[in-house]
């Protein structure tokens, strides 16, 4: 009876956790239901002080908010302001490495370089920097220069979007929903949600394309380009998955959160003879990194660091007793991992200044030092070895193979530098179409079920399938990221990932790296010489929870992607913004949402739209009933 | 002519009999008769009485009768009824009075039941009336007990324990095999022990608790157990057990079993006579086999019910329930049902943080429980078992902390 | 004669009925001092979940005649004053017998300002303090979806059915979708949306 998760790592420990009293968050869930019907349906304003308001979902209540706001207003409002958060967190990561970058090209940091040149240079082209005869330093720092005017004031136009497909940035400029600054998009957001300024609840949605515009063309675009360039360009590589990847006898840490900055040191920091050497001293064969969340996905993707688990994860494995220490950053950590560790032996360490964590062991970071600080927080880890509980001990499960590490590049490399050999293969059929699962975990389904079960339906159907985030880590643990998996794949699509020794789900990073699949589409739409909208690709985010993801979403629609929700978002109290979102952008964008929180459902749905757009672009379909 | 009604017993049965009457019936002759010389009390509230020293615990109040009952109230030792003669419809009282009635209600309730050598000897006491409990007390005001022993741990046993023990008294308590045997499991069982030896009474178990004797002459001064061991105390407590107060009915032509045998009316052989209370031999509302439950809330239903049917209503008792709360021993305890699982029964079970909850189901339906210091929806399993309803698609939520009311509702929905 | 009726389905699961019912019952009776008292007051109306989650209930005291809790209170601390069914907290002894037979456990156990020595039985009072002063229950004043009403049951009813048998009039007559028979609104769409989810908890493993 799997009522929780399809998995048996975290099933064990759920039941655990049930027995031992151990809070996690199906408890939380449970308590907090029922949730508030005003609040799930967006039709709750506590904006300002003549509120909070609500209005009454069945019509015979209060219709209005103090200020006169219509549920279509409150609703609208309430959206742009998740989108705006969502858009600000990936945004915000985008600037902390920037100023790495940034400061790197200054020497003024430590553990850091230009790790790709190439990178380094094609986008600077890009910005318009002249990059012959120049050091690498030079480049970087004009280049840094210039990606930080790209937030402020300066910039009429994001510089990147222009990645896009001329078509694409039409149809922007049309609605006049071109994205200027980063940072402006999101304060003027802001601006709008204050009473008596935006109560046009178009106007309002809007904004939010293009805020949610100002993330995916702009904070986490520069988010993965400045990764690639500082961290390197991830390659194929293969590496494992899920609690198995701990090692009883090691000392183990693990990295959760999103940020690379921190994480890249650690790694660095693990290698250290020394701290090697005391974890021997303590009895530990030696240090095993391992990763959680997004954090994770940054360091698999470019090196290969096993996954323990994903977003409902978190607090589980901290149940297996023998992880020594979990350093965070920032965003998708729950406060109350602190709580679970206070059961184990785990040390919460926390190190962004702008996250910090009640209970948790508090390091600030400083890129300057970084070397240094990530020697230390190691050194935590490695010390607390010695204070394993030793009835606790408990890891319920063996490690699956997972292949990582396909950026854009990779991908082209893989096809021989050239794009072709995919299209073509989605020309003639035997690739129906190209799907992005991405997104969250979220208790209020089946932990990684819908990730899952999707990803199945839609290979077996010979669509290749693109994940980032959680899914990523979802995918791979049930096997399905791996070159074993090429055997669930149709027939078409079986060939092709034979031919190119890829599995049927690859990996393109985490949630900032979202932006990869924005660059991907693109080139694929360029190399037709069509839209992004034309194209049979299609979003969906099964089991999303946080604003990032609603931001990601929005983004991928206001590019031309449809995107397929599992968990219904809080818009359903205004059926003018229902309409718009689901039916209206169509007009607007080409592109627009779904709700179908059933997995089976969704993946028709996906399958459906696939084969409407092979249809429209004059290739072969098949009808989906 | 006026019609009248006589009630023996002024225990809540009796008590309820007469007041429900009287929402109906305000000009009927009602007279109630008992052989404590105390206004009606209820005796559940006893051990708070005795705590608090506050008599507004102790029920109703006493005027209750002059002011709401509108009854003749006989009460004292002389008014002990010594006969009852159905055929010309008369009962004779300890003092000779008789009394005839019209309709008589039986609600004479139990006192405590031994069957251990030296039983009827003088200076045992016991804990199941005031008059008894008074007896006890008053040993203890008096500083004459220091100590007590406390023979049984069943209901009863608890109270007087706990009680005793809370006014200082040094107290031992004989538990022959667990604490509430039959309406707890043996885990429960366990945990109470815990609680009681907690307070700091002594249990003592086994063979040294099983009493074969009363020893003393001619007063009660110790008991021999099993294990050939004498124990002694200033107080020596009897709370083995309880049987129904019928003895006076022998010879009368009223069916006895158990208990008065009664119908779905509460009437006895006699159409003219109703039982009700801890004297009345009634059904189960589940397995419908027939006992005799004594307790209160069995007493209070069934006086409703016999009051109903005086007036004519002709309506149907649906059984008496096995179920209680546990007082006094500082955290809720409810058991209710079969709680001994038996072939045939599951058990939903949960454990945590200082609290055990257990449902025993048989064929899809709730049986029994036992709530141990958490006490969440009750009433809720009361009413799932007492309908006998199939719980079978939703057994393993039925102890999840988002169960109730709730979640019912839409079920019962579904069913419809 | 007015009572306290619910309608479930217009129950969203906001809980505001159970803050209101909580302030009402403070000391103080004002939300922002209610919080800093001791004991915390609580309510005594309670939105649970459904199942599925995609439906709440609120869960009171419905005031039963016969009351099976005023039934079995042994010190007669349950008593009834004008159909409403009210606890005395100084005669309770906190025994549980009415929450071990109240079939809606809806009687709770709580500190009580007048009580220092136990939990007391704790219960919905209709608000009668307030319907003394001529004001409606708090609960029923904060619901803004009507899902609990102060009114007389019967005019209820009597509205519910004519309303009914006006859409059952235009189905027949005018032709309209049989769909008009239920109420479709926007919580139902998310409802529906709720189920699906809860549905793939319960799935069965291939
Ligand atoms: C200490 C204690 C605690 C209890 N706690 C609980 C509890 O928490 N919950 C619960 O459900 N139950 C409890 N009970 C049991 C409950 O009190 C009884 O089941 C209930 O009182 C039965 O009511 P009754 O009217 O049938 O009989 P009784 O209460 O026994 O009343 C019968 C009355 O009739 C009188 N009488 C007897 N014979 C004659 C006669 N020949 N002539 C005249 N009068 C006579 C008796 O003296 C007595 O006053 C408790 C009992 C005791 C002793």
């Amino acid at each position: 009876m799997n009522e929780k998760s399809i998995h048996k790592d975290a099933e064990h420990f759920i039941s655990i956790s049930e027995k031992e009293g151990i809070e996690t968050v199906w408890n939380r869930l449970k308590s907090q239901e029922p949730h508030c019907g005003y609040c799930e349906l967006g039709l709750s304003c506590r904006n300002c002080a003549m509120g909070p308001c609500r209005i009454d979902p069945f019509g015979d209540g209060p219709q209005k908010g103090v200020c006169g706001a219509s549920r279509d207003t409150i609703v609208a409002r309430n959206l742009l302001l998740t989108i705006s958060a969502g858009a600000a967190a990936h945004s915000d990561h985008g600037r902390d490495i920037l100023e790495t970058f940034y400061e790197t090209s200054n020497e003024k940091t430590s553990g850091y370089m230009i790790k790709d040149v190439e990178k380094l240079k094609k986008l600077a082209i890009e910005f318009g920097i002249n990059v012959n005869d120049r050091n690498d330093g030079d480049i970087a720092r004009e280049l840094g220069a210039k990606l930080m005017e790209e937030f402020g004031t300066k910039q009429k136009r994001l510089t990147l979007l222009d990645r896009s497909p001329k078509k694409r940035q039409e149809i922007w400029e049309r609605l006049n929903i071109v994205p200027r600054g980063i940072d402006r998009e999101n304060v003027e957001s802001l601006h709008r949600i204050h009473m008596g300024v935006d109560n046009d609840y178009l106007n309002l949605l809007l904004h939010s394309l293009r805020t949610s515009l100002s993330d995916g063309w702009g904070g986490s675009m520069i988010a993965t380009e400045l990764s690639d360039i500082l961290f390197g360009r991830p390659e194929p590589l293969v590496s494992s998955v899920n609690i198995g990847v701990l090692k009883e006898n090691e000392v183990n840490i693990a990295l959760h959160g999103h940020n690379p900055i921190l994480s890249d040191v650690i790694v660095q920091a693990a290698e250290d003879p020394e701290l090697i050497k005391i974890a021997k001293e303590k009895g530990a064969k030696g240090i095993n990194l391992v990763g959680i969340c997004c954090t994770g996905n940054e360091l698999l993707m470019r090196k290969g660091v096993p996954m323990v688990g994903n977003h409902l994860m978190q607090e589980l494995v901290i149940m297996s007793g023998v992880l020594d220490a979990m350093i965070v950053d920032y965003q998708c950590i729950m406060p109350s991992v602190v709580d679970v560790a206070k059961c184990f032996h785990t040390k919460i360490i926390s190190t962004f200044d702008k996250a910090k964590f009640e209970g948790a062991e508090h390091i600030s970071f400083d890129k300057s030092r970084g070397i240094e600080i990530g020697k230390k927080i190691v050194r935590l880890a490695v010390e607390n070895f010695e204070n394993r509980i030793p009835g606790k001990v408990d890891i319920p499960d063996k490690p699956v193979e997972m292949m990582a590490g396909f950026s854009v590049e990779s991908i082209l490399e893989l096809l021989g530098g050239s794009l072709d050999p995919l299209v073509d293969a989605i020309k003639i059929g035997k690739i129906r179409g190209v799907a992005a699962d991405v997104g969250c975990n979220n208790p209020k389904i089946k932990h990684d079920y819908g990730h899952t079960y999707i990803t199945k339906c839609l290979i077996e159907n010979d669509i290749l399938v693109l994940v980032t985030g959680c899914a990523a880590v979802a995918n791979g643990k049930i096997g399905y990221m791996n070159m074993d998996a090429v055997k669930y794949a149709g027939k078409g699509l079986k060939e092709v990932c034979e031919s190119l020794k890829i599995p049927p789900v690859l990996h393109v990073g985490s949630c900032v790296d979202n932006s990869r699949l924005l660059v991907l589409v693109s080139a694929i739409a360029n190399n037709l010489g069509v839209d992004i909208s034309d194209l049979p690709v299609v979003g969906t985010a099964p089991e999303w929870y946080s604003q990032k993801a609603v931001s990601i979403a929005t983004y991928f629609v206001a590019s031309g992607v449809d995107v397929v929700l599992g968990i219904p978002p809080a818009i359903f109290g205004s059926q003018k913004v229902v309409d718009v979102l689901t039916n209206g952008l169509k007009d607007l964008v080409k592109a627009t949402f779904s709700v179908e929180p059933s997995p089976d459902k969704a993946a028709r749905l996906i399958q459906k739209k696939i084969e409407d757009k092979r249809m429209l672009l004059g290739l072969s379909y098949r009808e989906i009933g | 002519m006026m019609k009248r009604i006589v009630i023996l017993g002024a225990g809540p049965a009796g008590i309820t009999v007469a007041e429900t009457l009287r929402k109906f019936d305000k000009t009927s002759e009602v007279i109630i008769i008992s052989d404590e010389p105390y206004p009606p009390y209820s005796p559940p509230a006893m051990t708070e009485y005795f705590l608090t020293g506050k008599a507004f615990h102790l029920w109703k109040g006493s005027n209750f009768i002059d002011n709401y009952l509108n009854a003749k109230y006989l009460s004292g030792k002389s008014k002990r009824v010594v006969e009852v003669d159905p055929e010309s419809c008369r009962v004779v009282l300890l003092d000779g009075e008789e009394i005839y009635f019209d309709n008589l209600v039986l609600a004479t309730g139990s006192r405590l039941s031994a069957s251990i050598k030296g039983m009827e000897k003088e200076g045992l006491y016991n804990f199941k009336s005031l008059s008894a409990a008074e007896e006890i007390m008053e040993k203890v005001r008096e500083r004459e007990a220091k100590s007590a022993l406390v023979i049984g741990a069943g209901f009863i046993g608890i109270e007087i324990a706990v009680l005793l023990k809370e006014l200082g008294v040094k107290v031992t308590q004989l538990v022959r095999s667990r604490y509430m045997r039959g309406m707890l499991d043996e885990e429960a069982a366990g945990v109470l022990m815990h609680i009681m030896e907690n307070k700091g009474i002594d249990v003592l178990k086994g063979s040294d608790a099983d009493t074969v004797e009363f020893m003393g002459d001619p007063d009660v001064r110790s008991v021999r157990v099993r294990s050939g061991k004498i124990l002694t105390a200033d107080l020596m407590i009897a709370a083995t057990g309880i049987r129904p107060n019928v003895e006076f009915l022998s010879g009368s032509g009223i069916k006895v079993n158990d208990g008065v045998v009664v119908d779905e009316f509460m009437r006895t052989n006699y159409s003219q006579i109703y039982a009700c209370g801890d004297i009345a031999e009634t059904i189960n509302r589940i397995t419908r086999q027939r006992v005799v439950y004594p307790s209160f809330y069995n007493a209070v239903n069934q006086g409703v019910i016999t009051a109903y049917n005086l007036l004519g209503m002709n309506i149907r008792y649906e059984g008496a329930d096995r179920i209680n709360s546990i007082k006094h021993i500082g955290i809720p305890l409810i058991t209710a049902g079969d709680v001994d699982s038996k072939d045939g029964s599951s058990v939903v079970y949960k454990k945590g943080k200082g609290f055990i909850k257990k449902i025993f189901l048989k064929n899809g339906r709730i049986v029994g429980f036992i709530l141990l210091n958490d006490i969440t929806n009750a009433g809720i399993f009361k009413r799932l078992m007492d309908r006998q309803v199939d719980v079978s698609s939703y057994r393993d939520r039925l102890l999840d902390e988002n169960f109730g009311e709730g979640l019912l509702y839409r079920s019962i929905l579904k069913i419809m | 004669m007015k009572s306290v009726i619910i309608i479930p389905d217009r129950c969203i699961g906001c809980k505001q009925c159970e803050i209101a019912c909580s302030v009402e019952h403070s000391k103080s009776k004002n939300i922002y001092s209610s919080v800093f008292e001791t004991p915390k007051s609580a309510p005594r109306i309670f939105v649970l979940p459904g199942d599925h989650s995609c439906f709440s209930f609120p869960n009171k005291c419905r005031h039963c005649d016969p009351a099976p809790c005023l039934m079995i209170c042994p010190t007669g601390a349950i008593y009834k004053d004008s159909s409403i069914i009210l606890v005395d907290p100084t005669r309770c002894i906190g025994c549980r017998m009415c929450a071990m037979v109240c079939p809606f456990y809806v009687i709770r156990y709580r500190e009580s300002p007048d009580i220092v020595e136990r939990y007391v039985a704790t219960k919905c009072d209709g608000c009668i303090d307030r319907i003394k002063k001529g004001n409606i229950p708090a609960c029923v004043e904060t619901c803004k979806t009507g899902a609990i009403l102060f009114d007389d049951l019967n005019k209820i009813l009597k509205e519910k059915g004519l309303n009914f048998a006006k859409k059952v009039f235009l189905v027949q007559k005018e032709g309209k979708k049989i769909d008009v028979l239920q109420e479709k609104n926007c919580y139902n769409m998310l409802q529906e949306l709720k189920e699906k989810l809860y549905r793939t908890m319960v799935v069965e493993d291939e």
